[in-house]
């Protein structure tokens, strides 16, 4: 930190040296008696500065928060003497997700005294920023010395990694995959074997458990009939995330959608034994293979709020993610605007290739034509073409057997799935 | 140690209004103690005055700090010309308008670094308060020496004014020597 004198320095000098000059040239000591109180805080501060530099440093209270809750940073402040301290932080431009000026940002600045024994622990709080990872650990330390004539100023960059996650949604209802694993586990698999689902009746063999003698059907039968049911299977539940910037200004609102919903879906069927995996596909192209357990949902999680938005014209496709990470027969569920072309050809590619496929598609509005522009009928017509062109898109993906979910903030995330369940029992004979 | 300061602390409106008031209602008792001490040219000590006055409170208005200091010259101004003529000597006139002048410019000060919204807790509204108490304090000190030394020569003797010039100066010299020794290269965080 360096230390540099305030206003009050100079002005102290400059009166004493007048003062003085004026008592001894006038013979008034007034002028002199005027400078009092200047010469004794010339006297005290400089008695009481500090010869030590002044240390600070910046850590998280916690770090991961849930959007809407504020940041709580701690900065521990070590002076060797008495005075006051102000915090200032400076966190990155974009954590509340827009580009204010410095100047119309939150302000968040505090002061508090510092009596120089020992480390000084002062919280403050930064407002609710948005979701995604941001590096809260810059701050601007003043420490003003006794009397003020000095303050030392200085810049704590320490990385400070938050992560805040999007507000939690609780799910009722979770998609039925059309493929399973052999693994045991919730989803009941249309084999038959040992399970809880009734599936149908066969005559006795030899070998059959007496458990399974359905004995009401062979009351009503010649022959001893056993129950034959659906045994209960894990899958691998791959989120496919669109990251491609095609959503205008909205992208931050579109991609927080997605990610809200991703986080979602991975809490859940990792709370089932299922294996949840990740796949990014957009700007970049990155990938957290299927695993289950806690710390899956946190390598998930981590991985969901890292996501990046960057611009690429370049050709994606996901022929560079490695089989582990997008198994075979995998339960593919899409979360995205369904904007970008790269994007749809991709999930046609999964179905062809045998994956069972869902899309939950991140509702993007277009902003209603004004009224007051130059050519409003353009606008809607605008409007209505763009809508039509998704709507193409969606037929599309629904002749392949993809269902496609719409879902907007305002709607609950078990309304989509019910719309993407009720599509896939319909066409589930047809299309597997 | 746990810090009282809650990051959400809102600044209380009596600390945002209080200093800036202060200020004023010091710098006006000023105009009126030089107004009444003056013998020969009152009209003009006020005057003088006056400007003082406007200047600290166009820098408590422009948070323009160098304007509060400025606002210090016409000040002393107001006060040498409200001596000037007059046979006694005002002790109790002068140091008194010396301290008040300085809690003006102190809450001035003061008005200037807690604006700008930052949220400062009562601990530091107190230790300033109490390191102003102390100067003033000291200040009486310093005034009363400077009275011991007075009557111990003839008023007005070349003799005190040469003491007087060659305790400032080598106050000063002895302040820079300090500042110069206390100032190591710093290399640390941050």
């Amino acid at each position: 930190m360096r230390r540099r004198s305030t206003v009050r320095l100079p002005t102290a000098v400059v009166v004493i040296v007048v003062g003085a000059l004026v008592a001894a040239m006038l013979g008034r000591p007034e002028a002199a008696l005027f400078t009092a109180p200047w010469v004794a805080v010339v006297v005290l501060g400089l008695a009481g500065m500090s010869r030590q530099p002044a240390r600070a440093r910046v850590d998280l209270v916690a770090d991961r928060i849930v959007v809407g809750d504020d940041v709580d940073l701690r900065a521990t402040i070590e002076v060797e003497t008495p005075g006051w301290v102000e915090l200032r932080p400076r966190p990155e431009a974009t954590i509340w997700g827009d580009e204010r000026p410095a100047n119309e940002r939150p302000s968040v600045a505090v002061a508090d005294a510092v009596t120089g024994q020992g480390p000084r622990r002062l919280t403050y709080s930064l407002p609710s920023p948005i979701w995604g990872t941001h590096d809260v650990g810059r701050l601007e330390v003043t420490v003003h010395e006794p009397y003020g004539l000095f303050e030392r100023s200085g810049l704590v960059d320490e990385p400070r990694r938050l992560r805040v996650h999007p507000r939690p949604v609780d799910l009722h209802r979770l998609l039925a995959p059309w493929l399973v694993r052999r693994q045991t586990g919730v989803h009941e698999s249309t084999a038959v074997d040992r399970g809880v689902e009734f599936a149908d009746i066969r005559p006795f063999e030899s070998g059959d458990s007496l458990r399974d003698i359905n004995w009401r059907a062979s009351a009503r039968s010649p022959r001893l009939l056993v129950s034959q049911r659906h045994p209960e299977r894990s899958t691998d539940v791959i989120l496919l995330l669109d990251s491609f910037v095609e959503s205008g200004h909205d992208v931050q609102t579109v991609v927080g959608l997605a990610i809200e919903a991703a986080v979602a879906l991975a809490e859940s069927h990792l709370s089932l034994t299922d294996r949840v995996g990740l796949v990014e596909l957009g700007g970049v192209v990155r990938w957290v293979a299927p695993g289950t357990g806690r710390l899956q949902l946190q390598r998930l999680t981590d991985a969901l709020l890292g996501t990046r938005l960057y611009a690429n014209a370049t050709d994606r496709d996901l022929a560079v993610i490695p089989p582990r990470s997008l198994p075979p027969r995998s339960f593919v569920v899409a979360l995205s605007p369904l904007l970008d072309e790269r994007f749809v050809a991709a999930l046609y590619d999964l179905r062809g290739g045998g994956h069972d496929v869902a899309v939950i598609e991140c509702r993007y509005d277009p902003p209603d034509p004004s009224p007051d522009s130059a050519s409003p009928d353009i606008a809607a017509a605008a409007v209505r073409l763009f809508e039509a062109e998704r709507a193409v898109v969606r037929d599309s993906l629904a002749e392949r057997g993809i269902a496609v979910g719409r879902w907007r903030r305002d709607e609950h995330l078990d309304a989509v799935l019910a719309e993407i369940t009720a599509f896939r029992r319909r066409v589930r004979g047809s299309v597997r | 140690m746990s810090s009282p300061v809650d990051g959400r602390l809102r600044q209380s409106a009596p600390v945002r209004l209080t200093m800036p008031v202060a200020a004023l209602a010091a710098a006006a008792l000023v105009v009126v103690i030089v107004g009444r001490s003056a013998e020969t040219y009152p009209s003009l000590a006020i005057r003088v005055e006056l400007v003082a006055v406007f200047l600290l409170a166009l820098g408590i208005a422009v948070r323009s700090e160098r304007a509060v200091a400025v606002a210090t010259a016409p000040a002393m101004g107001g006060l040498i010309v409200a001596t000037v003529g007059s046979d006694g000597i005002a002790w109790g006139a002068s140091l008194l308008v010396g301290c008040l002048w300085y809690v003006a410019v102190e809450a001035g000060l003061a008005s200037i670094e807690w604006g700008g919204g930052l949220r400062i807790t009562p601990a530091v509204l107190q230790r300033r308060l109490q390191e102003v108490a102390v100067v003033v304090a000291a200040a009486a000190a310093v005034g009363l020496i400077g009275l011991l030394v007075a009557s111990a020569a003839p008023e007005r003797s070349l003799l005190v004014r040469i003491l007087l010039l060659a305790s400032v100066l080598a106050g000063l010299a002895a302040a820079a020597r300090h500042l110069l020794a206390a100032d190591p290269p710093d290399r640390t965080n941050p």
